[in-house]
């Protein structure tokens, strides 16, 4: 996890235990006893576009248009969203 | 609404607008960029977020930031010193106290409150001490193995 692009490592002389039975420390254990290890909620969120999902509230209905100009009129609305039926590639 | 709070964070003093009904945990991850405090169950009983007031354990995220106005917080960022790890860092390290990592901070910060008070705890005082920390990995062994280690630092293990 998050090791650093280049890190010293040390090898160990041949008179210790090497393999099976060898008391081997984690590569990545310093930065979890530390606190500095990275997980998903540490990563920052910065840049990140907010969106809402807007469902067909009909099941099993035929999906004609999708009218998007009130949210284009939004100021903080950014172009390349929203994204609609129209806009996705379709599977 | 934000007002300042004036606190020690790992030795230093500090002065932030923090927003009134912000908790510790936030402040302390969000503001500071301390992330090695975590956020696990976010409800008071897995212990991730144990950080020290006053040398005691506390639950940062069932912990107004406004509450310890003028306290002396801790976190496991404070217990290492120019790269060099602690004794139970490295206890906990060596030992293999830490799988996934998630609950170390944690773990550890309840382990330093302990050790604080009662720097040759046994067993039973160790598991008392960590029974608010849970661990989804290792299972406790490994993690108890490493507070003993830490407290006797001279003894080979055996």
């Amino acid at each position: 996890m998050n090791a650093p692009e280049h890190k010293v490592v040390t090898l160990r002389p041949a008179s210790e235990p090497r393999g099976v039975g060898a008391r081997l420390p984690f590569v990545d254990g310093v930065e979890k006893v530390t606190g500095t290890a990275r997980y998903t909620a540490d990563l920052p969120a910065g840049g990140a576009l907010f969106g809402k999902l807007l469902r067909s509230p009909y099941a099993h209905a035929e999906l004609l248009e999708v009218d998007i100009s009130q949210a284009l009129a939004c100021p903080a609305c950014v172009r390349s969203s929203p994204a609609t039926s129209a806009t996705c590639p379709t599977a | 609404v934000k007002s300042i709070l004036r606190l020690t964070v790992n030795g230093k003093p500090r002065e932030d607008a923090v927003a009134e009904n912000a908790l510790l945990i936030d402040y302390l991850r969000d503001a500071l960029g301390l992330t090695g405090t975590k956020q696990g169950c976010d409800g008071g009983e897995c212990g991730a977020c144990t950080v020290l007031v006053d040398g005691q354990p506390r639950l940062a995220c069932s912990t107004l930031a406004h509450s310890v106005v003028g306290r002396e917080v801790e976190t496991i960022e404070g217990l290492s010193h120019a790269g060099n790890l602690s004794r139970l860092q490295r206890a906990f390290h060596e030992q293999l106290g830490s799988q996934c990592g998630f609950c170390t901070p944690g773990m550890i910060m309840a382990a330093e409150a302990l050790l604080r008070g009662n720097p040759r705890p046994d067993r039973e005082q160790i598991k008392a001490a960590l029974a608010g920390n849970l661990c989804r990995c290792t299972g406790y062994v490994k993690i108890i193995e490493s507070v003993e280690a830490a407290s006797r630092p001279f003894e080979q293990p055996a």
